[in-house]
């Protein structure tokens, strides 16, 4: 359970970089002259890189893989499973 | 090309399994102002689209949108866990129940099944994008009915985030609105279509 709130915690951080750099990323379709929603993009798209980054690592890909030694993309859980369900 | 991330958009945690939420939420997978009417709005519409910026708009939101359809499957999934034929029965679930189990299929709250014939890709620029417009006011009033019809913090913050999402959307719609009007004859927009008619 410990391992699955840690994991929760992360993927909150994930989905909240995300969230503020995809925000962006539709204000800038409209106004791409705005410096400052670009400087804003690219600090909340760094940050979710690196939470990316450091999710993937301890709880496997969240998009397929660049590069595996074993093959993890198949194994759950799957986003709309509740934390512990395991699927066969 | 598109490429897929394994999580959602914002957390589905629902506790409680209750088939009658899910039978009213279904609405906004299959219905009429549903998630999938409108990805498949924007990402068709933009094709034809002849300004970049506003193909960027069509592209970016009608690719939110198929997270949306994602995260409303995850809410249609948590509110139809571990249910028993009695609860089915009572809840009114069953008229569903007996064409999909508990697989998730796009119907209306009314359960006519998704149809393309519930949006337009018209090929006009100022013709879509007002539909657009339109489309975002009445997904967002169909969650504040959800709103109205659920007591359940955990749907209801689902909920909530996904009706936030239509406000964005409209004021982003009405940036592309302005932006093709600016680039149009301000005497008479509706004298030739950019999309088709050539100047």
């Amino acid at each position: 359970m410990n391992r699955e709130n840690s994991r929760n915690r992360l993927m909150k951080e994930l989905q909240t970089y995300s969230f503020a750099a995809h925000e962006a990323l539709l204000y800038l379709d409209a106004y791409p002259e705005s410096k400052e929603a670009l400087a804003y993009y690219n600090k909340f798209k760094k940050l979710e890189n690196q939470i990316k980054n450091e999710y993937e690592a301890k709880y496997g890909p969240v998009t397929s893989p660049n590069e595996a030694q074993s093959w993890q993309w198949n194994k759950g859980p799957w986003p709309w499973q509740l934390d512990g369900e395991v699927m066969l | 090309m598109w490429n897929y991330e394994k999580r959602l958009q914002y957390p589905v945690k629902i506790k409680n399994p209750n088939p009658k939420y899910a039978q009213i939420i279904v609405s906004q997978l299959g219905g009429p102002d549903g998630e999938i009417g409108a990805s498949l709005r924007y990402l068709t519409q933009r094709i034809a689209m002849p300004y970049s910026k506003i193909v960027g708009i069509l592209t970016d939101v009608g690719t939110e949108e198929l997270a949306h359809v994602e995260m409303i499957t995850a809410i249609l999934y948590q509110l139809t866990r571990n249910l028993k034929p009695d609860e089915i029965v009572k809840s009114g679930f069953d008229t569903y129940f007996v064409d999909h189990t508990t697989g998730v299929y796009p119907v209306a709250a009314s359960g006519f099944p998704y149809s393309a014939s519930q949006f337009q890709s018209k090929g006009d620029v100022i013709a879509d994008l007002n539909e657009d417009l339109a489309a975002e006011q009445k997904a967002r009033v169909t969650y504040d009915n959800i709103l109205r019809l659920v007591d359940d913090p955990d749907v209801c913050d689902a909920i909530k985030f996904l009706r936030a999402r239509e406000v964005v959307h409209y004021q982003r719609f009405a940036d592309a609105l302005g932006i093709a009007q600016d680039n149009m004859n301000s005497k008479n927009f509706y004298g030739y279509n950019p999309a088709f008619d050539k100047k």
